[in-house]
Formats: structure tokens, C-alpha cells, sequence
């Protein structure tokens, strides 16, 4: 039996996908850390529609999402610079000292958890360095870290190949 | 001379051979498919539950066992007749298995993973037999995914916006607890109408309602969703972990692969995002029934239930929203420091003021976070700003000398699928007029303001398709209402938060005046503000506009505008509402309503109410007052 009714029951869970630019999806962009609403335009236009802001769809496969890959690639043979997309709340994270997002940067850059309260306390101390201006961009941020990473003798075995 | 001779004669023979060797393979091969293909005829295989769940068939006559996927994408079909033919496609799979590996990923072995792992399985079919075709994006994909266990995902109801009102659900699949993975990380899985940029919402609403967008699949971080739903839409995230085993996850995902860029039919009603995350579901425990109770409808927290009832959820978890942290945060602030973070978030340089300074370290990280965090607000809802931007990172500095809010204790909201159940009906007697009266109600769906009010937000009334009819002590029968559609959204404004309130409702209603009663079809609707008294008590003033079709009137069409003035109120079991409303209609008529109601919940799904009203037209006056009970299932 079919079943198309039109109950007027219109609005269930409107939804959509493939919305976004396609420029939207990671590194190399210079995404603005503190954006307005036009860094938020596909979400803004998904939120009207009740639905996905992202061509991501089933592209989760595509190795480095072409960022920066001088790194050993721990989490699903990615660069963990692509986290440079969500860099607004890692330096709300750092800030505070802790959160989600700093902990999904963990992850993705390998941190193990006998490190992790050291990674957050490094990252927290050097706020300053890390998100110097309000113009500050995500790669800049992920650049920064790196850095901090590169150049700290506990933490630089996890971004020296 | 000799010696070149004879490596090519040996050149030749191993040609030969080879060539001897390829054609028996084949037909060996192709002997075995139409074996196995004969082997599934024997055994109808393509009448089984799980192959029509893996087509997404539906019956469309039980009787001549006629079905048709739900999916109209000819990609889904290896068969020119599969969208029609559980029976051709099962066949037309085996033979694709069986082809030359050449393609690739293209192949039918890595295109349909799912069907050949359950082909394989019930055919004992011997996997050495088959080509081997290298599926290296379906490995990486899977590597990728990592999954262990499911959860299913409500984003909650978001005042102000009718496309959600409902919620929405989508799948999140997590890896293994041992790889101590991020949520974040994690993949969701999401199925929404292919909506493309420049489609405005009206043109949205009516193809969805039509069937004139197509659905499709969506795996992204969910990372992405928080942003979109917490921080944006101010929606709260409730995680339901399934009990699913790794086999069983491992069924859903083998088979998501193959619902990768396929385009399904797509309707708000019941083919929704909701329906099709219980097909996977299905998929992963084949011998679940989840969809049979959704003919009609399938409501998000609906969907939720069924997995409840089968004992499916393990843990449940929420993510509060943005705005819901900071009423939390600033609900712990005195009036003054309300104010302070407020104007702290304008302007940055009053954390050099006394009164910042002179604040407990407690309060000051309560006063950055929310004057922070309201900044973030409003920024997300304008264009970029260099100043806000500037001051943005300049609260955050403090925040990073200071230290965060605590927000240890933010209460957690009423599961809402613990809430009252969707569907009511309502048996009612009163007086109209001095005349006595029985009367029933059944309303297909959701909630009103007076309905038990655990696990809905207060101040948000949905309901859609209500029927009201009456029989009058006098004998005679009456239709007095038809609701198609009511919405109250009244959402508390206050010093940070503006938003706006508005009602709606589209029907027919049944209009009594000196001149008799006449059943008059509607369009109302009123638009203003709403604040908080406390937390138990809003009240509201709107501007109304009518438009009404009305026999009686000289002139049918009558357009008219007018005044609502209420106050909803909650206190523990009980839920009330006053409401004052007047409007005038171009042809002079003039009304005016007052409506109390108080309810009283029995039990979860229980109610008594109580409504008293009195209304004027004219020299027309009338009081009427009912009793009823409310029973949702």
C-alpha cells in the first residue's frame, strides 16, 4: 500500500543536504577564527531548512583533505591541520583549559593520555601565542600549535616524522 | 636460430594454455552463477525479509506480492526492472558479482557489499569462485568509519522555526571505546531532502510535500552538527546509545555504503529522515519490527519510542545548547552583574572597572562567559564585524587569565520521549449558551499549551489535523471544529535574548451570533512579543490578522485585524492559560473572546481540563464552560 498521505503534517524533520561551498571543508582556506555570520552561511542556510550544511556527504575518504601532511597522519590517514575547521572552538578550548574540541585535536594528532593534561596546560599557557589577534586564522592556529609541538622536548615526538 | 624457434613455440604454447585456461574459468564461472542463481529461485530467496530490506521494498499488494523500492534512483538497481522486481534484481546482483574485475570500485562486489555478504551467506556461495576486484575506496572508507556502536541522535524542537518544530533524528556511529575516540570525531549519519541553494523554503515545503525532492545519505564529522544545532539552530543534542552489537553495526554501515549518493523518495509525512534511520536500524538486527507502527506519520521522538520499546537504548546522553548554557550561567547572576555582562560584551574595557573588579572569581568567570558567549550570539547572526570581532578575542583573553564558569551542575532538561504520546483524543460535556453538550475530539498530533508540559518546551503549542464534533442535548450534531494547523511559538524575550512570538491557525470553526451558527473557514494568525514573569509563568501580546469565508456575511470574504493578550502558566501537574482577544472585521463585526483553561495531568498520558469561555459579537453574548478528559496515545 502506498502510503502518501498528506496529512499536513508538512514539517517533520525537514532536512538537506549538500549545501555548502565547496571551499567550506578544512585547511588552506584561511577560515577566520572569529567569522560572523557569512563563516556561518551554510549552517545559517542549512537552519532555515532544518538540515546538513555540507557537501561532505560520503567524502570523508579523501586522505589529507589537502592539508599540510608533513605529519605522521594517526586519525584515519588524516592531517590533523584539518581541524583547522573547527579552530573557533580549540581556542575557546584553550582558553578555558580544557573541552571537546581540544580534545578531538588530541586525537587527531595522536596525543596519548598520559600527555593529554600536559597538551591542554602547554596549550593553555601560550593562548597568547597561539590566537594572537582577532584576525587570526584557522591554519594560523593549527601553524601555531605545530610550533608549540615541534619545539616542546614531551610533546614534539607527536609531529616529527 | 633453433633456440629462437623454440622460445617461440614455447611462447605460443603458454599463450595457448592461458588462453585455454581464461575460457574454462569462465564458463566455469558462469555455470556456477546460473547454479546459484537456480539455487535462489529454489529457495525464494528474494521474497525474504532481509533482501527486501536491503532493496528498500515495500509491499505494495500483499496478495500478488507486488513490491516497489522506495528508492527511484536507477543506480540502486543492477536490473533494469529492479525498482519493480525483488526477484530480477537478486538475480541480475549474482550475475554482476560474477563479472570481470576490471572495474574496480564500479564493481558489483564493492558497490553492494551488503547483498553479497547476505547472498553469500544464504547460498553458502564459495568466495574463491568469485572475481577479485580491488575495492580500495570502500576500504578506506570503512577504515575511515571504524565503527562500533550506534547512537541515535534527537536534535530537539527549535522554537520559532515551524521546519523543525518536530525535531530531527539522524544516526551517529562511533568507533571502538579502546581507540578513545572523540565524539566529535565521529561520523553522522543523516538523511534530508537534496536541497540546493537557491530553492527558497516555501517552494521546499511544497515539494517535500509533493515528492518532488529527492533524499539522500549524509556522512559528515559531528562536530559539524553540534556547530549547526547547539551553536546555531540553539538546539539541544539528546544521544540515544543503541545496544547494537559490532556484527550488527558492522550489517548497517557494509549496507550505508551502498546507499552512498542514491536518491530516495521523499516526503515530510512518514518518508522522512526518522523512517529511513529505522530501516538501517532494521538492517542491522533483521529481525526488529520497527516500521510497521509508522503507516502515516513518523514523528522524530515517535521513531525514538519504538527503539525504547525495544529495550534498544543503553545510555542516554544531552548536549545542552549555546543559548541553554548561558540562561544557566546568567541565571546565577545577580540583576547588576546580568547587566555588567551584558554591557561587558559592548564593550570590553569595564573589566578595568571597579565593578568588574571588585567580583568574586566565581562570578567573574560567570560574567565573562556570558557576556563571551552572547557576543559569539549575536555575531553568528550578522555579518562579520572587525569590532565585535576585536572584542571577542579580547573577553577571551580574560577568560584564559580567569578561567571558565563552572557548568558542572546545568540542569538537565525531560527526556522528551518521555513526554506525553503524540496522538489524542478527548471526551468533553458542557454547557453553550444554556444548552448542554458531548463532545469528542481526536487531533493527530502534538502538543498544546495545556497538555502535560514534561518533555515539550513551555510556550511551544504544534497541532496539526484535529477534528471536534458535538452532540447538543436538543438532538442536533455539529462539527465545531477543523483544525488543519495550530502553532503557538512563544518564546521569553529578555535582556540578551529578543525573539519574537507568533501564533498561527488555519481550519474551520464554528461561529455562533444572533443570526444562528455558521461553520467558517479560517486563516488566523498574530505576531508580537512574550517575557518571563518567572520560570513558571509567561505572558504575551499579539497582533492579529483574519481572514474568515462566512455565509452569513453579506460579503463572504472578510479580512480583519485585532488584539491577543495572554499568560501561560506551569506550576507542577497543573498548566493553565488565560487569553483576551479581539479583532474587527471589515464589515464592522467586532468580537471579542476571554478563554481560561486549566489542566490537570493524571498520569503521563492522562489529562483533565477544565475550559471556561465567554464571547461577544454585537448584542450576541454567550458563556460557555467544559469538562473533558484527554487520553494520548
Amino acid at each position: 500500500m502506498k502510503k502518501k498521505i498528506l496529512t499536513g503534517l508538512a514539517l517533520v524533520c525537514l532536512s538537506s543536504a549538500s549545501l555548502a561551498d565547496p571551499d567550506e571543508h578544512g585547511c588552506g582556506w584561511g577560515n577566520l577564527v572569529f567569522e560572523g555570520k557569512s563563516g556561518l552561511a551554510p549552517y545559517v542556510l542549512a537552519s532555515i531548512t532544518n538540515g546538513t550544511a555540507s557537501n561532505a556527504m560520503f567524502g570523508m575518504t579523501s586522505g589529507t583533505n589537502g592539508c599540510q601532511t608533513h605529519h605522521p597522519l594517526p586519525y584515519g590517514g588524516k592531517s590533523w591541520f584539518a581541524a583547522a575547521d573547527f579552530a573557533d572552538s580549540i581556542i575557546e578550548d584553550i582558553a578555558k583549559g580544557e573541552g571537546e574540541a581540544l580534545d578531538a585535536l588530541a586525537v587527531m594528532i595522536g596525543i596519548a593520555d598520559e600527555d593529554r593534561a600536559y597538551f591542554n596546560q602547554l596549550t593553555h599557557d601560550n593562548f597568547n601565542t597561539i590566537a594572537p589577534s582577532s584576525e587570526v586564522t584557522g591554519d594560523q592556529v593549527m601553524l601555531a600549535i605545530d610550533k608549540l609541538l615541534t619545539n616542546d622536548g614531551r610533546l614534539a615526538k607527536y609531529v616529527v616524522s | 636460430m633453433k633456440h629462437n624457434a623454440s622460445k617461440h613455440f614455447h611462447l605460443f604454447k603458454y599463450l595457448s594454455l592461458s588462453i585455454l585456461l581464461c575460457a574454462s574459468s569462465y564458463s566455469l564461472a558462469q555455470t556456477y552463477t546460473e547454479q546459484l542463481q537456480q539455487q535462489a529461485e529454489d529457495q525464494k530467496l528474494y521474497e525474504k525479509p532481509y533482501w527486501l530490506a536491503l532493496g528498500h521494498y515495500q509491499a505494495v499488494s500483499r496478495s500478488n506480492k507486488a513490491f516497489e523500492s522506495y528508492s527511484d534512483d536507477p543506480k540502486f538497481f543492477l536490473s533494469e526492472h529492479g525498482k519493480y522486481s525483488p526477484q530480477e534484481e537478486l538475480k541480475a546482483s549474482i550475475s554482476a558479482f560474477f563479472a570481470p574485475e576490471k572495474t574496480g570500485d564500479e564493481h558489483a562486489q564493492c558497490r553492494f557489499v551488503a547483498r553479497l555478504n547476505w547472498i553469500a551467506g544464504e547460498l553458502s556461495l564459495d568466495r574463491k569462485q568469485l572475481p577479485q576486484p580491488n575495492c580500495t575506496a570502500y576500504q578506506i572508507w570503512r577504515k575511515a568509519i571504524n565503527a562500533e556502536t550506534v547512537t541515535v541522535i534527537f536534535a530537539s524542537h527549535f522554537v520559532n522555526s515551524p521546519s523543525s518544530m518536530y525535531g530531527h533524528t539522524l544516526l551517529r556511529i562511533d568507533p571502538p571505546k579502546s581507540d578513545k575516540p572523540s565524539k566529535w570525531l565521529s561520523y553522522a549519519v543523516n538523511f534530508g531532502a537534496n536541497v540546493r541553494e537557491g530553492d527558497n523554503s516555501l517552494f521546499y515545503a511544497w515539494r517535500g510535500l509533493t515528492g518532488g525532492y529527492p533524499g539522500l545519505f549524509a556522512i559528515e564529522p559531528y562536530y559539524k552538527k553540534i556547530k549547526q544545532y547547539s551553536n546555531i539552530e540553539n538546539r539541544g543534542l539528546w544521544e540515544y546509545q543503541l545496544d547494537l552489537r559490532p556484527e550488527e553495526v558492522n550489517k548497517l554501515v557494509t549496507h550505508l555504503w551502498e546507499l552512498k549518493g542514491i536518491s530516495f523518495d521523499y516526503f515530510f509525512a512518514d518518508e522522512n529522515c526518522s523512517f529511513r534511520l529505522l530501516e538501517l536500524v532494521e538492517i542491522a538486527r533483521p529481525n526488529l519490527d520497527l516500521l510497521s507502527s509508522f503507516e502515516y506519520r513518523a514523528i522524530p521522538t515517535d521513531t525514538v519510542r519504538v527503539v525504547r520499546d525495544q529495550g534498544m537504548i543503553n545510555n542516554i546522553h544531552y548536549r545542552a545548547s549555546h543559548i541553554e548554557k548561558i540562561k544557566y550561567i546568567t541565571s546565577l547572576l545577580k540583576p547588576k552583574q546580568k547587566a555588567l555582562a551584558h554591557d561587558l560584551s559592548l564593550d570590553t574595557g569595564l573589566a578595568e572597572g571597579s565593578e568588574y573588579k571588585s567580583a568574586s572569581l566565581a562570578d567573574k568567570q560567570n560574567i565573562l562567559y556570558v557576556a563571551y558567549n552572547y557576543l559569539r550570539h549575536q555575531q553568528s547572526k550578522t555579518a562579520r564585524d572587525k569590532a565585535m570581532a576585536k572584542r571577542s578575542h579580547r573577553l577571551l583573553v580574560e577568560i584564559n587569565e580567569s578561567g571558565n564558569a563552572d557548568l558542572s551542575s546545568l540542569p538537565r532538561p525531560y527526556n522528551p520521549i518521555e513526554g506525553h504520546e503524540t496522538m489524542s483524543l478527548t471526551l468533553a460535556a458542557g454547557d453553550e449558551g444554556g444548552e448542554e453538550f458531548i463532545e469528542g475530539q481526536w487531533r493527530m498530533t502534538y502538543h498544546d499549551l495545556l497538555d502535560p508540559g514534561p518533555g515539550y518546551p513551555l510556550g511551544l503549542g504544534i497541532e496539526m489535523l484535529g477534528i471536534t464534533a458535538r452532540q447538543w442535548q436538543s438532538g442536533r450534531s455539529t462539527l465545531e471544529r477543523l483544525d488543519f494547523v495550530e502553532i503557538n511559538s512563544f518564546a521569553a524575550r529578555d535582556i540578551f535574548f529578543k525573539p519574537s512570538s507568533w501564533r498561527v491557525n488555519v481550519g474551520m470553526e464554528r461561529i455562533y451570533s444572533d443570526d444562528g451558527d455558521q461553520l467558517a473557514p479560517h486563516i488566523t494568525g498574530g505576531r508580537g512579543v512574550s517575557a518571563e514573569l518567572n520560570d513558571n509563568l509567561l505572558y504575551y501580546a499579539l497582533i492579529t490578522g483574519r481572514y474568515e469565508y462566512n455565509e452569513m456575511f453579506k460579503a463572504n470574504h472578510q479580512f480583519g485585524a485585532g488584539l491577543s493578550l495572554g499568560l501561560i502558566g506551569a506550576i507542577d501537574n497543573f498548566n493553565t492559560t488565560l487569553d483576551l482577544t479581539s479583532y474587527k472585521l471589515l464589515n464592522g463585526v467586532e468580537r471579542y473572546s476571554i478563554t481560561f483553561g486549566l489542566a490537570y495531568d493524571l498520569a503521563k498520558n492522562k489529562s483533565l481540563r477544565l475550559m471556561v469561555e465567554g464571547v461577544k459579537e454585537g448584542v450576541y453574548q454567550e458563556n460557555n464552560m467544559k469538562l473533558a478528559y484527554r487520553h494520548y496515545f
